[in-house]
C-alpha cells in the first residue's frame, strides 16, 4: 500500500501581498494585484504587471539577511518555505531532514541581468555576486540554507509548469518512500527578460487581462513564490502533527505540438488531467472546482477550454483563472495556485475569474463571484512552453 | 534500486560521438575553454529542422536520436533532462537584444529557444512523444536529479527513459565564469550525453547500481559518505576495479585525494573532466566513459591518470564534486 500524501502547511507571496492572509483578503474582496512596475526598473512604464511592491532591501530585511546581493526569486522564495515551515509545525530536527524542490524559470536572473547591461556598457562590475544566482539551483540552494534544509534538493525548470511539477514529485517521492517530508514549490520574480520576452511574443494584455473572456488580449506578467509542506501518514503521525488536505493526483504530459503555443484541440493538457483523474482513482463528476490555468492569451484559453470540455463532457465543474488577480507568476504559478486550491478547499469557496465579461463559445463562463460551494476535489492546471502540461487534484480530508 | 543503460551517445570536445573513433585523435583546444567537437549535423538530424536549432539543442537531439536508435525504442515512456545553465546562447541573445533595442522592438526567437525546458520540448516535439517531460536544472547536481527521476519512473513501472544531461558554452559565459573563478583549476567546457534507462538489460548493458548525492561537506567527510555507499551496496573496496573522477589532471584537490587514497594502491584513476572540461552536467559524461570501458574492457589512455589497468573490468566507482557544493558517487557494474 503506497503511503498517502499529506499537505500540513503552505506559504505564498504574490502581488496580493506577502503570507496567506493577505491572499486570502485579496481573493474574498476581489482585489486584483495588477498594477503599472514600480520595483522593476523597465520601459515599459505602463504595462500592468503583478508585482510585489516591496523592494529587495526591505525584503532581504523580512527574511533576516544583510546579503545585498541576493536575488528577488530567492528573497520570495524564503518568505513562502518559512512560512510553510511554520504553518506545518516542521522542528529544526525535522527540517533538517526534509527534502527541497523548487521550480523556477527566471532564477537569479533579475540581477545577472541588470550586471550584464553593465558589462555591455563597459562599466565594472562585481562578477562573482553579480552572476553567481545567474542559475535556477542558486535560489534552491539560499532557500534550503535559509531553512537549514539538509535533505535532498531538486530543482525543475518547466517553463509555467515548473512548480505544479514539484509538488508532483514531492507526491511521487512520497508515495515511492523514497521521502517522508518534502517542502514544494516555485518562486519566481519579474524581470526585464521575461517582461520583454513576452512583450515580443505580443502576448501581453496592455490593461487588465482577461481570463476566458471571448475578447481576451493576452496576459499580465506577474511574481511571487509558493511552498506546500507534503507530508507521509507517517511523518505526520510521528510528529503528532495535522493535516490540511491531500495530494491525490498528479499528471504530466507533452503537448508535441510548437515550443511556444498550444495544440488547438489542448491534447497536452486533456493527457495531463486524465492521468492525475487515474492517479486519484475518481470520476471527473466528483471535480467541484478547477483553477484554470487561464494566461488570459487566445491561445490558451481556447485550448484549455477545449481540453476541459473533452475530460468532463457536459458537466463542466465550477472553473476560473485567478491570473486576473496575480498575473501570471511562470515558475511559481502551479505552486501559487496549488494554494488557492487549499483555500478554496479550506473556505469551501471557489474564488471569482475577474475582468470576464463574454464567454467564449467552447464551455459555460467561468465563476465570476465569490461562490460560497461544497468543495470535496479541485483540480488545478500548469501548462507552459516546451509543451509542459500538468494538473494536480487535491481533496477535502475534513 | 537498480536501473540498466542500455544506449549511449555523448558528444563531447573529443571524438566520442562516433564510435569507431571513441576517444580517437585526441584533441587540443585553440580557445580558452573546451568546444565541443560537432559532427555533420545532416546525417542525424533533418537539416530544415537544425537550421533552427541552437547547438545545445542539435548537440542534444543528435544524441538523443542516436540513443534511440541504438537501443531500438522509438517512444520512451519519459524525456527527462538535466542542464545547468540551459539554453545559455539564446539567453545571451535576447538579453543582448534588450540591451541595444532598449526594451524596443524585438524578435521573439531568441526568447522561445531560451527557456530551459527547450531541449527536453524539442526531443518531445520530434518524436511526437506525449508522455512525462521533465528538466532539472540544479547546479552540479543537474544531471543526477534527471537521473534520480529515471531511477524512481522506473521504480514506478516505467519500462524506457530517455535521459539526458546537456550544457553549452559561450565566449562571453567562459570570461564571466573564469572572472567569478569558480572552476575548480579546471577549464570549462560543454556537451552533451543521452542514454536509454531501462528496467532490464542484456549483456551489453551496464548495470547503474545505485547513486548517492549529497551537499557541502567537507573533505573529511567524504570517506565516511564512501563508507556508507559501500557498506550500503555490500562492497568491499577491493572489489572495485577503477575509479573515474571529475578530474582533468593529477591534482591536489583535497575531495579527490581523499577519494582515491581510500583504494587500493595502483587503482586505475580515469579524469572524464580530461574530455569534458567542467560544467555543471559534465557528470553525465562520466557514465558514457563507465559504459565504454565496462563494454570496451579497456581504459582509455588518454583519460587515465595515475594507477594501471590489468584483468577485466566489472565495477567502477564514479565520484564528482561541482566546487565542494555539489557531490554525487554512483556504482556500475557490466
Amino acid at each position: 500500500m503506497q503511503s498517502k500524501v499529506y499537505i500540513s502547511g503552505y506559504g505564498i507571496v504574490s502581488a496580493l501581498g506577502v503570507g496567506v492572509g493577505s491572499n486570502l483578503s485579496a481573493l474574498k474582496s476581489s482585489t486584483g494585484g495588477i498594477s503599472v512596475p514600480a520595483i522593476l526598473h523597465t520601459a515599459h512604464k505602463d504595462m500592468p504587471v503583478g508585482e510585489l511592491k516591496i523592494a529587495n532591501a526591505e525584503l532581504a530585511r523580512q527574511v533576516g539577511l544583510t546579503d545585498k546581493t541576493i536575488s528577488r526569486t530567492a528573497l520570495l522564495g524564503i518568505l513562502a518555505a518559512r512560512e510553510a515551515a511554520g504553518m506545518a509545525g516542521l522542528t529544526p530536527e525535522k527540517l533538517s531532514a526534509t527534502a527541497l524542490i523548487n521550480g523556477t524559470s527566471v532564477g537569479g536572473m533579475d540581477l545577472s541581468e541588470l550586471a550584464y547591461r553593465d558589462l555591455q556598457e563597459g562599466k565594472d562590475v562585481d562578477y562573482k555576486s553579480s552572476f553567481q544566482g545567474h542559475d535556477c539551483g542558486y535560489s534552491t540552494a539560499k532557500i534550503a540554507d535559509a531553512l537549514d534544509l539538509k535533505g535532498t534538493l531538486q530543482t525543475i525548470s518547466t517553463a509555467c509548469s515548473s512548480s505544479a511539477n514539484t509538488i508532483m514529485n514531492a507526491g511521487r517521492m512520497i508515495r515511492a518512500g523514497m521521502e517522508d517530508c518534502v517542502i514544494a514549490g516555485g518562486s519566481d520574480a519579474l524581470s526585464l527578460f521575461t517582461l520583454n520576452g513576452f512583450n515580443s511574443l505580443k502576448i501581453l494584455d496592455h490593461t487588465h487581462c482577461r481570463p476566458f473572456d471571448v475578447e481576451r488580449q493576452g496576459l499580465n506578467l506577474g511574481e511571487g513564490a509558493a511552498f506546500l509542506v507534503l507530508e507521509s501518514e507517517q511523518s505526520l503521525h510521528g510528529r503528532g502533527a495535522s493535516a490540511i488536505a491531500e495530494l491525490v493526483g498528479y499528471g504530466n504530459a507533452n503537448d508535441a505540438y510548437h515550443q511556444t503555443a498550444s495544440s488547438p484541440e489542448g491534447k497536452g493538457a486533456l493527457l495531463a488531467m486524465k492521468k492525475a483523474l487515474k492517479i486519484a482513482g475518481v470520476p471527473s463528476d466528483k471535480i467541484d472546482y478547477i483553477n484554470a490555468h487561464g494566461t488570459g492569451t487566445a491561445n490558451n484559453d481556447l485550448s484549455e477550454s477545449h481540453a476541459i470540455r473533452e475530460v468532463f463532457s457536459t458537466e463542466v465543474p465550477a472553473y476560473s483563472s485567478t491570473k486576473a488577480f496575480t498575473g501570471h507568476t511562470l515558475a511559481a504559478a502551479g505552486a501559487i495556485e496549488a494554494v488557492f486550491s487549499l483555500l478554496a478547499i479550506q473556505h469551501q469557496v471557489a474564488f471569482p475569474n475577474l475582468n470576464f465579461t463574454n464567454p467564449m463559445d467552447v464551455i459555460k463562463p467561468p465563476v465570476t463571484s465569490l461562490t460560497p460551494m461544497k468543495i470535496q476535489y479541485v483540480l488545478s492546471n500548469s501548462f507552459g512552453f516546451g509543451g509542459n502540461c500538468s494538473s494536480l487534484i487535491f481533496a477535502d480530508i475534513s | 534500486m537498480k536501473v540498466y543503460i542500455t544506449a549511449t551517445s555523448a558528444i563531447t570536445p573529443q571524438n566520442t560521438f562516433d564510435p569507431e573513433k571513441y576517444l580517437d585523435n585526441w584533441q587540443s583546444s585553440d580557445i580558452p575553454y573546451l568546444h565541443a567537437l560537432e559532427p555533420e549535423y545532416k546525417n542525424v538530424i533533418d537539416p530544415k529542422l537544425a537550421r533552427r536549432m541552437s547547438r545545445i539543442i542539435k548537440m542534444s537531439v543528435a544524441t538523443g536520436n542516436r540513443v534511440l536508435t541504438e537501443s531500438g525504442i522509438s517512444q520512451p515512456d519519459a524525456i527527462i533532462v538535466g542542464t545547468g545553465l540551459g539554453c545559455i546562447k539564446d539567453t545571451e541573445k535576447f538579453l543582448k537584444e534588450i540591451i541595444t533595442e532598449k526594451e524596443g522592438l524585438l524578435s521573439p526567437t531568441a526568447f522561445i529557444q531560451s527557456t530551459h525546458n527547450t531541449i527536453a520540448g524539442q526531443l518531445a516535439l520530434m518524436l511526437q512523444c506525449p508522455e512525462d517531460n521533465f528538466t532539472y536544472v540544479n547546479r552540479g547536481h543537474s544531471f543526477e536529479n534527471a537521473l534520480s527521476d529515471a531511477i524512481l519512473r522506473v521504480h514506478e513501472g516505467a519500462n524506457h527513459i530517455l535521459l539526458g544531461g546537456a550544457d553549452e558554452m559561450t565566449p562571453e559565459v567562459n570570461n564571466i565564469l573564469v572572472k567569478m573563478e569558480c572552476g575548480n583549476n579546471i577549464p570549462f567546457g560543454e556537451g552533451a550525453c543521452f542514454f536509454m534507462i531501462s528496467g532490464s538489460g542484456d549483456e551489453t548493458s551496464v548495470c547503474v547500481e545505485d547513486v548517492a548525492t549529497f551537499g557541502h561537506i567537507a573533505p573529511d567527510e567524504l570517506m565516511k559518505k564512501v563508507d556508507n555507499f559501500l557498506r550500503k551496496n555490500d562492497l568491499d573496496k577491493s572489489e572495485i576495479d577503477a575509479l573515474i573522477l571529475g578530474l582533468d589532471k593529477k591534482s591536489q584537490d583535497a575531495y579527490y585525494q581523499n577519494f582515491i587514497s581510500a583504494f587500493a594502491v595502483g587503482i586505475p584513476v580515469a579524469g572524464f573532466k580530461k574530455v569534458t572540461g567542467e560544467y555543471f552536467t559534465s557528470s553525465a559524461y562520466a557514465y558514457n566513459l563507465g559504459v565504454e570501458m565496462l563494454r570496451q574492457q579497456c581504459i582509455f589512455p588518454d583519460t587515465l591518470l595515475s594507477g594501471s589497468h590489468s584483468g577485466s573490468l566489472h565495477k567502477v566507482l564514479i565520484y564528482n564534486h561541482y566546487n565542494g557544493e555539489n557531490h554525487a558517487i554512483s556504482f556500475l557494474s557490466l
